[in-house]
C-alpha cells in the first residue's frame, strides 16, 4: 500500500526537502539564477537554458521584494516558472521562455521569453536575448525588452513598423488577473539590455549587466533609489545543487539569494543501491522430466510457501498461486519496486529457485487492491539463458508476453491468513496551505492514525484520523469573497474547526468487471469536505497509449469539525477522463464533466513524466463559472508533482509524494479528492510504462 | 506554538511513528544515521588483510564450505568477504553479507548489483581470448542503467600485455581503463583488480586465503 506509513508531508515543503538532500552531479555551473529564478545575469534574462529537466527553488531578496520562483526545465529549450513575490503587495507570476537558435561557433544562442505572462502583470515583460561564450568562462548576452524590460531608456517600439498599435502598450488588467495579457506582449516601448558573466572559477561566477528596467512601481512607493542601471552580482556554488548570489544593484541596493536544485533524471545512485536479486537457479539437464511431484498437496504447499517467503525478503508478498504440472501463475503484491519491471524480474528469479523443475512457462500477475493489473508471461528456460547475457533487458523483454489478467485469479489458490487483513500506522502528520497574503505559509502539525481492514480480496475499509497538535492554518482571518457555491473556500473553516478530523472513512471495492476493464465504487466519507459515495471505470487496454475513464459521484458537503455530520449541500459530480501517453515522457489528460460546485467544464493536464516514477506538469480548468464570478485568478490552474522517495534513498521505494501547488485555491473548477483512483496504479503495470523502465528486470 | 518548534514536534514525533508494518519505512532511519554520523569520527574500514585474517574454518563452516573470496572496492577503501551463491553454467554470483553481488564469468567480472552505478552486464567472450594471449586486441561493451532506468551502453577496445600477470589497457567511450589478473599456469584467473563503472571505479578480487 503506497504510503500507507508516511503521509505526512504534504505541499512544496518535501520538494524544498527534496533540493537540500544529497544528489549526485547537479548542474555544471555553466550558468547562474537570476532574481526572477531563471538562468541569466542578475535581473536580466540571458538566452541560456538551465539542464534539461532541472527544477530550480530560487529565493531572493533586496529592498523589501522577495520573489519564491520555482523553474523547470519543460524540455531542452522550453522552461517555465512560477513565482510568489512580495512588493508592496503578494502577487504570483509564471514565466515561459523559449530557446530558438543554439549557439554555435560564431552563432549566439537566442531565446524568446515572457514574464508574468498570466497574472496581474506586475512584472510583465517580454524580450528577446542572445548570449555568446567568447571562452568557455567569459559570455556576453544582450537582448531587447518590452514591458518592465523597456522601462528604461526605451524607444519607440521597431516592431511598430508592422502596426502603430504596437506602438502602445495597454495598462491595467484584464478582468479578475489570471487571464493572458496577450494583447500587450511585446507591445510599447522597446529598450536594450545586456551584460557579462565570467565563470572566474568552478565554484564563483561574476556578472555585471545593464538593465532596463526602471523599477517604476518600486520607486514611486520610495521602496529604494535607482540610482544606475548597472548592476553587479557574483554567485557561489556551496554545493553542486545549492548556490549563493550577492548583488550591488542599481548604485543604492545589496541584494541576496540562494538557489537549490534538483533533477528527476539524476538520483543519487543509477540503479539504487537496493539488495542485490537473487542469482537465477539453473535446473540440471534431464530434471525437467520429472512429473512425479505434481500430485502431492504438500509438495503445492511448501513451494507456496517457500515462494511466500522469498517474496517477502524483497518487500513484496504471495498473494496467490495456480500451479499444473508445466505451467504456473503468480500473483503478486508490489510495495516496493517503483520500476515495476524490476518486481517482475525478481519475482521471476525466485521462481526459479522454488518452482518444481517440470514447470517451465512463468505467469506473474501482480495485484493491487485485490485487482489483476496484468499477466506477464516468461519462459523458465529464457531467465536461466539470459542472466547476465549482454543484451539481456531487451531479449527477455521482446520473449515476455504481456496480456490482460481479468481472469488470471479464477482457480488460485490465495496464500493462508491473506484475508481478512487489519493494517494500521501511528505517525506524524503536516498540513500546510499557501498564499495568504497575511501568512504565506500556513502549517498544522500532528498525529494520525490510519487504519485498512482487507475483508476479502478488492473489499477495503479505511480510514484516517487526525488529531492537530499546533499550527495556525485555522487562524486564518480571510473569509471566502467567493459568489458562487463554497466547495473549497471555506478551507480556513475546516482547518479551525477540525482539530480533531476524520480526514476519510470509506468502505471501497475494486473490481474487474471484463477485459481491459477496471471498477471501483467507494462509500462514506470520501475526503475532509466531502462524503457520499464515488464510482469509476477505466478501459485500459495491456498495450494501449490510451485510457479512457468515467468517475460518477454523489457527495455531501461535511461539517467543518471533519465528524460524521453534513452540511446541506449536495451535488452530483463526474467526468469523463481521457489519457494519452504521448511516448517521449510526455503524458496528457482530458477531464470533462461537472465540477463540486455543480459548474461543467473541462480540465486539461499535461505532465512530463521520467521513468524512474518523477512527474512534472500543469493543469488548468475552465467551466461555465464566469471569470469575474470565479473571482481572483479568473480560472483554477496549478503545478503538480511526483516525486519518488527512492530518489533521495537510493534504495527502491514504492512510496511518492505527491502534491499540486495552486496558486489560488477557489470553488470554480473544483474537483472531488477521492483515494485510490485506479488509472495510475493501472498504468504503471501496463505498456508503454513497464517497457520504459524494463532496464531494471534484471535489477 | 511557533511554526519552527511545530516543526521540530513533527519530526519528533515522525522518529517514533509506528503501525503494523513499519519495515518498509527506511526514510527516518536513514537520515538518523546520516545525523548521527555527522561530527562523530569516521568509521574506519577493514582491509582485505583484516578480511582475511577472519576467515577461520569456522567462518568457513558458517558459509557451508561454499568458495569465498576478499573482494575491496578501491575507491572507497571498503573491503569485504564473497560468499559463492550460484552457478549459472559459467557464471558464479558471489553476495557479500550486505546483500551486493558481483558476478563472475571464468574470472572475469561481468555484472554486479547493489552498489549503486552497477555494471549490469557486460559481453566479455573477446576478453578470455586477450587473457589467454590468443588474440592481441578484444572488444568489451558494458552496459549501465542511467538516472532515467534506460540502459547505455559504454564499448572499449582492449590491448592485452604481461604474462603471469596480464595487463588489459582499454580505451572507449572517454574512459581509459586498466586491468590487471594474475593468472595461474593453466591460464585461469588467481586474483585480478577489475573496473565496475566511473562511479565505482576498480574492485580487487583475491581469495580468501
Amino acid at each position: 500500500m503506497r504510503s500507507f506509513t508516511f503521509g505526512f508531508l504534504q505541499g512544496v515543503l518535501p520538494l524544498a526537502a527534496l533540493m537540500v538532500c544529497p544528489t549526485t552531479g547537479l548542474s555544471d555551473g555553466s550558468y547562474s539564477y537570476t532574481t526572477y529564478g531563471t538562468p541569466g545575469l542578475i535581473d536580466m534574462p540571458s538566452a541560456q537554458s538551465a539542464e534539461d529537466a532541472e527544477l530550480g527553488l530560487t529565493v531572493s531578496h533586496f529592498a523589501g521584494s522577495t520573489r519564491n520562483t520555482l523553474s523547470f526545465q519543460i524540455t531542452p529549450r522550453l522552461s517555465g516558472s512560477f513565482r510568489y513575490s512580495k512588493i508592496d503587495s503578494f502577487d504570483r507570476s509564471f514565466d515561459l521562455r523559449y530557446r530558438f537558435i543554439d549557439e554555435a561557433r560564431y552563432r549566439p544562442a537566442v531565446a524568446i521569453g515572457l514574464r508574468d505572462f498570466i497574472g496581474t502583470g506586475l512584472y510583465s515583460g517580454e524580450y528577446i536575448v542572445a548570449t555568446k561564450h567568447i571562452t568557455p568562462r567569459l559570455s556576453f548576452s544582450g537582448g531587447l525588452g518590452w514591458g518592465r524590460l523597456g522601462s528604461y531608456n526605451g524607444f519607440t517600439n521597431p516592431l511598430g513598423v508592422f502596426g502603430d498599435s504596437l506602438k502602445t502598450r495597454p495598462v491595467g488588467i484584464t478582468g479578475t488577473g489570471g487571464q493572458l495579457e496577450k494583447t500587450k506582449w511585446f507591445r510599447g516601448d522597446a529598450a536594450f539590455f545586456g551584460g557579462v558573466s565570467w565563470r572566474a572559477t568552478d565554484a564563483l561566477t561574476l556578472t555585471a549587466e545593464y538593465s532596463s528596467d526602471a523599477y517604476s512601481r518600486e520607486t514611486a512607493r520610495g521602496m529604494f533609489e535607482r540610482k544606475t542601471p548597472f548592476n553587479f552580482g557574483l554567485s557561489y556554488r556551496l554545493r553542486d545543487n545549492f548556490s549563493m548570489q550577492a548583488q550591488y544593484l542599481y548604485g543604492s541596493e545589496i541584494g541576496v539569494s540562494f538557489n537549490l536544485t534538483a533533477n528527476p533524471r539524476k538520483p543519487v545512485a543509477h540503479g539504487g543501491t537496493g539488495a542485490a536479486p537473487l542469482p537465477v537457479q539453473r535446473r540440471s539437464a534431464g530434471q525437467a522430466r520429472n512429473l512425479g511431484w505434481a500430485s502431492t498437496p504438500e509438495t503445492h504447499k511448501s513451494v507456496r510457501a517457500k515462494t511466500a517467503d522469498l517474496l517477502a525478503r524483497d518487500g513484496m508478498g504471495l498473494e496467490a498461486m495456480k500451479l499444473a504440472a508445466d505451467r504456473v501463475t503468480v500473483h503478486i503484491r508490489n510495495d516496493r519496486y517503483l520500476a515495476r519491471p524490476e518486481a517482475l524480474g525478481r519475482t521471476a528469479r525466485i521462481l526459479t529457485a522454488t518452482l518444481p523443475a517440470s514447470v517451465e512457462t512463468i505467469t506473474i500477475v501482480p495485484v493491487e487492491n485485490g485487482i489483476p493489473l496484468s499477466a506477464t508471461t516468461l519462459r523458465r528456460s529464457d531467465i536461466e539463458d539470459l542472466e547476465y547475457t549482454p543484451d539481456a533487458s531487451w531479449t527477455s523483454y521482446a520473449r515476455a508476453n504481456i496480456t490482460d489478467a481479468a481472469n488470471a485469479l479464477e482457480g488460485a489458490t490465495y496464500t493462508d491468513d491473506l484475508y481478512p487483513k487489519f493494517r494500521w500506522s501511528l505517525g506524524p502528520y503536516l498540513a500546510a496551505s499557501y498564499f495568504d497574503p497575511q501568512e504565506p505559509v500556513r502549517l498544522d502539525a500532528g498525529l494520525q492514525l490510519r487504519a485498512r481492514y482487507d475483508i476479502a480480496p478488492g473489499w477495503i475499509v479505511s480510514g484516517t484520523l487526525q488529531q492537530r497538535l499546533a499550527g495556525n492554518r485555522g487562524t486564518s482571518t480571510r473569509p471566502s469573497d467567493s459568489k458562487i457555491q463554497h466547495v473549497r473556500s471555506d478551507g480556513n473553516l475546516y482547518a479551525k474547526a477540525g482539530k480533531t478530523a476524520i480526514k476519510n472513512l470509506t468502505f471501497a471495492h475494486y473490481f474487474r468487471p471484463g477485459k481491459d476493464l477496471y471498477g471501483r465504487v467507494t462509500l462514506g466519507y470520501l475526503e475532509a469536505m466531502y462524503g457520499g459515495i464515488s464510482s469509476e471505470l477505466l478501459w485500459k487496454p495491456v498495450g494501449s497509449r490510451l485510457a479512457l475513464g468515467a468517475e460518477i459521484n454523489y457527495v455531501q458537503q461535511r461539517d467543518f469539525d471533519q465528524a460524521l455530520g453534513f452540511r446541506d449541500y449536495s451535488v452530483a459530480t463526474g467526468h469523463l477522463s481521457g489519457y494519452y501517453d504521448f511516448g517521449n515522457g510526455y503524458h496528457g489528460q482530458l477531464d470533462a464533466g461537472r465540477y463540486l460546485a455543480g459548474d461543467w467544464g473541462a480540465t486539461v493536464t499535461l505532465d512530463r513524466t521520467f521513468a524512474n516514477g518523477w512527474s512534472i506538469g500543469a493543469y488548468a480548468t475552465f467551466t461555465d463559472v464566469s471569470f469575474d464570478d470565479f473571482g481572483e485568478g479568473s480560472f483554477d490552474k496549478g503545478l503538480r508533482f511526483t516525486v519518488p522517495l527512492a530518489h533521495i534513498l537510493g534504495k527502491p521505494s514504492g512510496q511518492t509524494y505527491k502534491t499540486t501547488i495552486q496558486p489560488l485555491s477557489r470553488d470554480g473548477g473544483a474537483r472531488l479528492e477521492v483515494q485510490g483512483r485506479l488509472y495510475d496504479t493501472v498504468r504503471s503495470y501496463h505498456d508503454p510504462q513497464l517497457k520504459r523502465s524494463w532496464g531494471r528486470f534484471w535489477r | 506554538m511557533n511554526r519552527i518548534q511545530s516543526m521540530l514536534l513533527a519530526l519528533s514525533v515522525a522518529v517514533s511513528a509506528c503501525g503494523s508494518e513499519t519495515g518498509d519505512n527506511p526514510v527516518f532511519a536513514s537520515y538518523l544515521r546520516g545525523f548521527q554520523n555527522l561530527g562523530g569520527p569516521a568509521p574506519v574500514n577493514p582491509t582485505a588483510d583484516d578480511i582475511r585474517a577472519q576467515v577461520t574454518p569456522q567462518v568457513r563452516a558458517e558459509y557451508g564450505g561454499a568458495p569465498l573470496l576478499v573482494a575491496t572496492l578501491d575507491q572507497k577503501n571498503l573491503a569485504s568477504i564473497l560468499i559463492e551463491r550460484a552457478r549459472n553454467r559459467d557464471l558464479v554470483t558471489y553476495f557479500t553479507p550486505d546483500d551486493i553481488s558481483v558476478t563472475l564469468k571464468h574470472g572475469v567480472l561481468v555484472g554486479t548489483r547493489g552498489l549503486g552505478f552497477d555494471l549490469m552486464t557486460a559481453d566479455v567472450d573477446e576478453v578470455r581470448p586477450g587473457l589467454q594471449g590468443k588474440v592481441q586486441q578484444a572488444v568489451r561493451i558494458h552496459r549501465y542503467l542511467d538516472g532515467e532506468d534506460q540502459i547505455v551502453i559504454r564499448s572499449f577496445v582492449c590491448d592485452y600485455q604481461g604474462q603471469q600477470q596480464r595487463r588489459e589497457t582499454c580505451f572507449g567511450d572517454g574512459f581509459e581503463i586498466e586491468n590487471t589478473y594474475q593468472l595461474d599456469g593453466s591460464g585461469e584467473i588467481l586474483s585480478s583488480r577489475q573496473w565496475i563503472s566511473p562511479e565505482q571505479g576498480y574492485i580487487t578480487l583475491e581469495p580468501a586465503s
